[in-house]
């Protein structure tokens, strides 16, 4: 088990008055519109410190990314810029699954540095969160789901691409040879056709 | 409120809407089409995954067992499909309801609409791909079913001299695709038509002046239509459009949502609205290629591989080709997992990036497009549209029959199949077979009688003199091929009959 480890020392909870825990709780009940939104999130009882402290939150995210796309860059400076973009609904889940990953980490390994954990152990506590009830496993499916739109597609650097899968990006014209093969006879089948039109 | 008032309001700006636009204009009319989306121009293409940037102009509607991807831009799906221009099958032409009824109008079949399909094809310069341009993907593909003794014919694009950058879906920055941006739309434009993008039209009603059914020229008759239109821009603002003829062409799921928004002004609107969407049946499955193969390489040359195969057309009523979708479109649209690896987690994590390691070189993809039956609804509830598709036994078993077929064929060849989990739009797995296509057709079906239909063959709805639907909402049946030249030739065989009607005349710059 990996020792505990207290550098992240996330501030505890902050209590809520009660007005303001009603009021919540109203947003709450309109805020079946976002999708189930699990009662920590809305009452946001969890450590403020992944409100407050980025880089605490992109720290967690980007070991977050590096288990679910191994071998892609950690320094890569968008890897984790799709958690936070507003053009996607999960950039209001940003700090509690941050949050929540780190909880899980401390659950599952005694330490709540989700960051230090191994490849494998990381996985695990993915898994943990995907196997979990149905709100907490939508959100974590979200996550994957984006970290891998983010970065298969490339989507902050149309110029870059991918290089770990060979995607090159924006198109380079290399000349015409670089699209076929020379010899395209050897693998034409027969044509049932004159013209390329169905009959 | 602005009132327009014009000969013909034409509304949507893709294959369906374009080719009635550019004749009647041709023919001298007052021409005011309207499109609901932004003003796009080949320079505003970008080749890029960036999904605010795609979903600025592409849309979903998603529902039980069926998703359907439309475009909402000026030129609407040209400016993103993948060019492959086909002529539909003679079978597609021949199939009945499961009643034994047919489902196309008498007289309304691939000889019929060959004259507007040469039509088309000379407006978008369709060719037959030259063995040289088949990107490898397409060799590769036609090299599997050449092994296996199997036909492949080289595909027909709509395209003038390709660079094969393989961003075709994300528009083409070089103007080498031949969408309406480079022809059917600045010939409208030339011919006086006045184009409007951001404005959407949402209701449709009978003027008190277009009662009855005038007769006469055109140019004398009243105006017979209102189109209430929001513009979208950001000023929300109301323009009433009056029109003497207004002809829909919003595509599969704008003309019908505007019908339905319209049925209690526009009174004996067919039952049918709505209903019959065919769908092309998609199949897809997907396997690394053996030691040996060729190299199909995923990102070299345009987004369609070049090849298709008719093999299977008369005894399965399908066709197949290879994909080559972007890394985005694979990751939004599958889960991922090698066949036989029984590693976990499967579609993330370590055996998901070493099976993407193999997409660009080593795996292939193979889709079919089916003749299956017209199955699709839409409904409005208020105010929102709903999609459903009843799955009966006989659609699962072409499901799996086809994809038994796709899997022989890449199993013969020795390939290693790769397992695919279809996703929602969160990324969670279907939890039932779910058909998702682009080749949409149907909703206001072209029939002989209201009661089997929304449209008479001539495109006219029933029961409303001067009001057309003239896209693919018109077209009764899938077709087993890519939907747009179809669409295309049928609106100008429409639009034809428009200018016959109405005794016009296309100008001598047009004819």
């Amino acid at each position: 088990m990996s020792p505990r480890t207290t550098d992240h020392a996330p501030t505890p909870a902050t209590p809520l008055g009660r007005r303001e825990a009603l009021r919540r709780l109203g947003v709450l009940a309109a805020g079946l519109a976002v999708g189930c939104t699990p009662l920590r999130i809305v009452l946001k009882t969890y450590p403020d410190g992944f409100d407050r402290d980025l880089d605490l939150g992109e720290r967690v995210l980007r070991a977050f990314v590096t288990a679910v796309v191994p071998g892609v860059p950690a320094d890569d400076p968008d890897l984790v810029r799709v958690f936070s973009d507003p053009y996607y609904p999960f950039a209001r889940y940003r700090a509690f699954f941050a949050s929540d990953l780190c909880r899980r980490a401390e659950e599952r390994f005694g330490t709540e540095a989700f960051d230090r954990l191994t490849l494998e152990q990381r996985t695990a506590v993915i898994r943990d969160g995907l196997g979990a009830d149905a709100t907490t496993r939508k959100l974590y499916t979200g996550a994957v789901f984006l970290a891998q739109i983010a970065t298969y597609g490339a989507i902050y650097d149309d110029a870059r691409g991918q290089p770990l899968i060979g995607f090159e990006g924006r198109y380079r014209f290399r000349g015409f040879a670089d699209l076929t093969y020379p010899d395209p006879e050897r693998f034409l089948a027969r044509s049932l056709s004159g013209d390329g039109n169905p009959t | 409120m602005d009132t327009i008032r014009t000969d013909v309001v034409v509304i949507g700006s893709g294959f369906g809407a374009a080719a009635p636009a550019l004749r009647l204009a041709q023919a001298g009319l007052r021409v005011l089409m309207i499109e609901k989306g932004p003003p796009v121009e080949i320079a505003d293409f970008r080749q890029t995954q960036d999904p605010k940037y795609l979903l600025r102009y592409l849309k979903g509607l998603s529902g039980d067992h069926l998703s359907l991807t439309y475009a909402e831009a000026l030129g609407g799906g040209s400016g993103f499909y993948e060019m492959v221009s086909l002529r539909a099958p003679s079978q597609a032409f021949a199939q009945r309801d499961a009643r034994g009824r047919p489902l196309w109008p008498a007289g309304l079949d691939r000889r019929a609409l060959d004259p507007y399909y040469d039509l088309a094809e000379r407006m978008l310069r369709v060719e037959q791909i030259e063995p040289h341009q088949v990107p490898k993907s397409g060799l590769v593909f036609s090299l599997l079913m050449k092994n296996l003794g199997y036909s492949c014919d080289r595909a027909r694009y709509a395209v003038r001299n390709c660079l094969g950058s393989g961003f075709c879906v994300t528009g083409c920055i070089y103007g080498a695709k031949q969408s309406l941006h480079v022809n059917y739309l600045p010939q409208a434009r030339a011919a006086g038509a006045q184009i409007e993008c951001n404005l959407e039209a949402i209701l449709i009603r009978p003027t008190p002046a277009g009662s009855g059914r005038p007769s006469g020229p055109l140019t004398a008759l009243p105006h017979r239509y209102e189109v209430v239109c929001r513009r979208r821009d950001g000023s929300r603002s109301m323009v009433s459009v009056l029109a003497k003829l207004v002809i829909l062409g919003g595509g599969t799921v704008g003309t019908a949502r505007l019908l339905l928004a319209s049925r209690r002004a526009l009174g004996g609107l067919s039952r049918q609205v709505g209903r019959h969407i065919a769908f092309n049946g998609s199949v897809k499955v997907a396997g690394i290629l053996p030691e040996g193969f060729p190299d199909g390489d995923m990102f070299a040359g345009r987004s369609h591989p070049g090849m298709i195969s008719y093999e299977f057309l008369e005894s399965r009523g399908i066709t197949i080709s290879a994909a080559k979708p972007l890394p985005l479109q694979v990751v939004t649209a599958a889960r991922l997992r090698l066949d036989g690896d029984e590693r976990q987690p499967a579609h993330w994590g370590t055996a998901n990036v070493e099976l993407m390691r193999q997409y660009r070189h080593r795996m292939i993809i193979l889709v079919s497009f089916g003749l299956t039956p017209p199955g699709g609804v839409i409904a409005a509830d208020d105010g929102q549209v709903r999609l459903s598709l009843r799955l009966d036994r006989a659609l699962r078993r072409y499901y799996s029959e086809t994809k038994e077929i796709l899997r022989d064929i890449l199993r013969r060849n020795g390939c290693r199949l790769v397992e695919t989990e279809f996703v929602d739009r969160n990324g969670a797995p279907r939890d039932d077979l779910h058909f998702s296509t682009a080749h949409q057709v149907g909703s206001c079906r072209m029939a002989d009688h209201p009661a089997r239909g929304v449209v008479a063959p001539d495109g006219e709805v029933f029961g409303h003199p001067g009001l057309y639907v003239t896209d693919g909402a018109a077209i009764p049946s899938s077709l087993a091929v890519n939907t747009s030249l179809t669409i295309l030739a049928n609106a100008e065989r429409i639009a034809a009959g428009i200018l016959e009607r109405y005794r016009l005349r296309a100008t001598a710059a047009a004819a």
